[in-house]
């Protein structure tokens, strides 16, 4: 197929085709006519690619893996991280479920003690501690004239074994710290 | 561009622009209505479908005496429901009834029939049992989970509760009342400081995930719940024991339909003891705790009459008689009456009187309870023999407006104002004579305590002014509210309402109260070693005829007055008199609180001679040195060794002089028994002889002053079998002159 193309000269091609009709010129609001500007044409200059050393295209290698390497880190950062959030989240659950289970255990422990402590109460309550001693053990109620008061109303006072006497310096600070030392 | 265009794009965008306008305003309209008009509506609405709420429930207060002995405290508990919708199966609902009546000890039959209505009523709650303790839900826990494929767990529930304990039952239960299902007071302490003690619910809102889980607990926000406040009582353990020991044992022995006492602190108003016997156990306030009567309801067939009488049981027993009852005190009222004649100076210790066994007071002859009369008597006298004529006189020299002035200032025409629930409202011409309306009649009646009435509370108030020099205090039973770390929120201050007499005339009429104790009605209420101040009474109840209310009210120690006390026994069987039913009583009770208050005996000489002695220590002396040792006492040897093994009783003992002592002498010899005695009516040297005789030892107990007295009790009973040696209390009483 590619036999039968022919590409046409320049010249072969007829313009005036792509102008436009009078029809279609006359629909058109004729712009008010302007001072044509004289065109510039583009001044062509041609840069040359300067050649890049073996040292440059080595380090900009260089650079492009360092780059990657980086990149990669960072996306394996970011994946680990995510993972750590994950797992932080999972413990935590875990955690949360086993301080409501403490939790759970504590109260139930706690209304247990309760229970028991009262149940100890109603067990050696007055009524039956006296029952008990009274009937099992052929304890007797201390009557009133069993007691032996003692008067403690009056002034403290100091009563020496034997034939000690109480020494007039004894109440020295100094005498008491030489009685301390000499022991 | 041409000017069409121009004009359309222009159209097109106004257009564009009205639209997007419209569309903003009704976007604003719809947020003014989501979020103002209709916003607290869809906010709960979110909240419900975002959020979990759960609710702590709040500790109920601890309720401690005097001590800080706990009497009464909550615990978590569950509450096991069932929902018989989600029963399927046969085989689920025989699973449900096996567990839930092993359990609970419910008649499998009735609970499957009980079931099955409620499914057929398409009902998916049957409450099963509340306040079901830790080791129930365990088992039940544990059931479910053996049958896991049978899916009971979707059929018995299980939900947090609460439960509260009462470690002594029936101690104090009408002053520490209970609590109901929804854990609301009823009765006592709990009703009266019901705010007091019920916490504030606590929550926790946790964020739910779209499969209605609950989230993180960063998601979560938690109200702690606080725990009610816990009470200090006045009441002391001890006391209330004493207490409610006598009164238990006095309606045993007197047949009384009810027995009441308070005892109170003389200076500050402060119960340290209140009871009103029969009672109930506060763990099963709805049981009817009198046997008799229960098994009588039982056995009612008209099923309206049974829920009737079982209601009117329950009212019965909860109902704490010394603060919503009322009574004719009876004589007891006349301390209030020679207080406010002595005060006023209508009388005084030299005023006499001459009794000649009645007085006519308008068209009525007011016999005097002493046959024959008290002859002439001094104002002192007449309060010892509790002579109504006497005081009917008295009453009229006061007159009424002077009468009725005290009876206001004692207290006894308004409530006392005790923090406790129920307390009886007096009312004037109902419950006792307004000044208006208070004749000649009405006026010698209530002279010596009859035709109206007073509580119990009220009586002991007033008295209790006598003994504390005049002062009448409010009577109060919670000493203070304490948070859970200890520390005083309120703490209650004694309030005297008024100065009602004079400190000399409450002396004065301490005094005479003394001389009813220790030579007149109230003899039975001596207790040797102390003063014991006190009054008798004796109450016909209205419209009751041959119904009474024997009271004893006083206080001790006479003259330096620590503790009042009212003790009321309802409708006794036989012996009426105050001062031989009720009089006893409170002798008992305040020979054990004085004891207990470490309040030191002051014996006189003839009080001495009955007092025990101490035996010695016998064991490891020869037979010979025990003999010896143990002169005046009666030896008794046991066994045929030398030396003393042991003794009985032990060393130490007190036993009177000449009381059996047995010597054990040899080890292997069991311990010696004989038959007590019945030692009931005897006199005290007919009791210890009996006694003696029979191997045993005796200790004098109650009023052993006077000339006739008896033997009443004995702490061991009557024909059983006991190690020779022993102990026996013997309580005696006397009945001459003290029926008033």
């Amino acid at each position: 197929m590619a036999a039968n193309v022919r590409y046409r000269r320049f010249d072969e091609y007829d313009f005036a085709l792509f102008e436009p009709t009078q029809s279609t010129a006359a629909r058109k609001i004729a712009p008010a006519p302007k001072k044509a500007k004289a065109v510039r044409k583009p001044k062509l200059e041609i840069v040359e690619k300067p050649k890049k050393t073996y040292e440059q295209v080595k380090k900009e290698m260089t650079v492009t893996a360092r780059q990657t390497v980086v990149a990669i880190g960072l996306a394996a950062l970011f994946i680990v991280m995510i993972a750590m959030l994950l797992v932080g989240r999972f413990r935590g659950d875990e955690l949360d479920r086993e301080i409501l289970s403490l939790n759970a255990q504590i109260t139930a422990a706690e209304s247990e003690n309760v229970r028991l402590n009262m149940e100890i109460d109603s067990v050696i309550s007055l009524k039956n501690v006296e029952e008990y001693a009274i009937t099992n053990l052929g304890m007797v109620k201390m009557e009133g004239n069993q007691i032996e008061y003692i008067d403690l109303s009056g002034e403290d006072k100091i009563v020496l074994s034997g034939n000690k006497k109480l020494n007039s310096s004894n109440g020295s600070v100094i005498s008491r710290v030489m009685e301390y030392m000499s022991k | 561009m041409d000017n069409n265009s121009a004009k359309n794009l222009s159209i097109r965008a106004t257009v564009v622009l009205y639209i997007l306008l419209l569309g903003f305003i009704a976007c604003i309209c719809s947020l003014f209505r989501v979020g103002i008009v209709k916003g607290e509506e869809y906010k709960l609405k979110a909240e419900k479908g975002q959020l979990l709420d759960t609710e702590i429930s709040a500790e109920r207060g601890t309720i401690y005496d005097s001590n800080m002995n706990i009497l009464a405290k909550s615990a978590s508990a569950w509450l096991v429901y069932v929902n018989p919708s989600a029963i399927k199966t046969d085989e689920q609902q025989k699973l449900v009834v096996q567990i839930l009546s092993e359990q609970f000890g419910r008649d499998a039959e009735e609970l499957s029939a009980t079931i099955d209505e409620k499914k057929a009523a398409g009902s998916n709650y049957y409450r099963i049992q509340s306040e079901v303790e830790e080791n129930v839900k365990e088992t039940i826990d544990a059931f479910l989970n053996e049958h896991k494929k049978q899916k009971i767990s979707e059929i018995i529930q299980i939900d947090p509760d609460t439960k509260r304990y009462y470690p002594y039952s029936d101690f104090a239960s009408n002053i520490i009342g209970f609590v109901d299902s929804d854990d609301n007071g009823i009765g006592g302490v709990e009703q009266s400081y019901n705010s007091e003690l019920t916490g504030v619910s606590g929550r926790i809102i946790t964020a739910k995930n779209a499969y209605q889980k609950k989230m993180d607990s960063e998601y979560e926000m938690t109200y702690e719940a606080q725990q009610g406040s816990n009470l200090v009582l006045t009441l002391d353990e001890v006391i209330q024991f004493h207490l409610e020991q006598s009164l238990d044992r006095a309606l045993k022995d007197t047949g009384a339909k009810y027995a009441y006492g308070i005892i109170m602190d003389v200076d500050t108003g402060a119960i340290l003891a209140m009871t009103s016997k029969p009672d109930f156990d506060l763990n099963a306030p709805y049981s009817i705790a009198d046997q008799i009567l229960a098994a009588k309801i039982d056995e009612m067939e008209d099923e309206a009459q049974k829920n009737e009488e079982t209601k009117n049981a329950r009212i019965s027993q909860w109902r704490n008689r010394t603060i919503s009852d009322t009574y004719e005190p009876g004589s007891v009222f006349k301390t209030i009456v020679v207080s406010a004649a002595l005060e006023e100076n209508v009388v005084n210790l030299d005023t006499t009187y001459t009794c000649v066994g009645g007085i006519q007071v308008l068209d009525h002859y007011q016999k005097c309870w002493k046959a024959g009369g008290h002859g002439t008597e001094s104002l002192t006298q007449g309060l010892m023999n509790s002579c109504n004529p006497f005081f009917i006189t008295i009453g009229q020299k006061l007159g009424k407006e002077n009468f009725y002035k005290y009876f206001e200032a004692f207290g006894l025409t308004e409530k006392t104002g005790i923090d406790l629930p129920a307390e009886a409202k007096p009312v004037a011409n109902s419950t006792y004579h307004s000044l208006e309306r208070m004749g000649l009649a009405e006026l010698s009646s209530s002279s010596f305590g009859q035709t109206f009435q007073v509580s119990p509370i009220q009586m002991i108030t007033a008295v209790n002014a006598i003994a504390n020099g005049g002062k009448l205090m409010t009577p109060y039973i919670v000493d203070s509210v304490v948070d859970d770390d200890g520390n005083v929120i309120s703490k209650t201050s004694p309030v005297p309402k008024r100065q009602v007499i004079s400190e000399k005339t409450a002396a004065t009429v301490a005094d005479m109260m003394e001389q009813v104790v220790s030579r007149g009605t109230g003899k039975n209420a001596y207790v040797a070693g102390y003063h014991v101040a006190g009054k008798t009474g004796t109450s016909e109840k209205i419209g009751k005829e041959g119904a009474y209310i024997a009271s004893f009210a006083g206080f001790a120690p006479a003259y330096n007055p620590k503790i009042s006390i009212l003790i009321a026994i309802d409708e006794p069987e036989g012996a009426h008199g105050g001062g031989v039913v009720a009089a006893p009583i409170g002798g008992e009770i305040l020979e054990k609180v004085m004891t207990y208050l470490n309040i030191e005996p002051q014996y006189e000489d003839s009080e001495m001679k009955n007092i025990s002695s101490t035996t010695p220590s016998l064991a490891g002396k020869t037979v010979a040195q025990a003999r010896s040792l143990a002169a005046g006492y009666t030896v008794k040897v046991v066994g045929n060794g030398s030396e003393v093994v042991s003794q009985s009783p032990s060393a130490g003992t007190q036993i009177r002089s000449g009381g059996v002592i047995v010597l054990y002498t040899d080890g292997d010899a069991g311990k010696q028994t004989a038959v007590v005695p019945n030692l009931t009516n005897m006199t005290m040297s007919q009791a210890n002889k009996a006694a003696v005789n029979s191997g045993f030892n005796i200790r004098f107990a109650g009023t052993t002053n006077a000339s006739e007295v008896t033997a009443y009790r004995q702490s061991i009973d009557a024909g059983t079998e006991a190690e020779i040696g022993s102990v026996i209390t013997v309580y005696f009483k006397t009945t001459v002159n003290v029926q008033d």
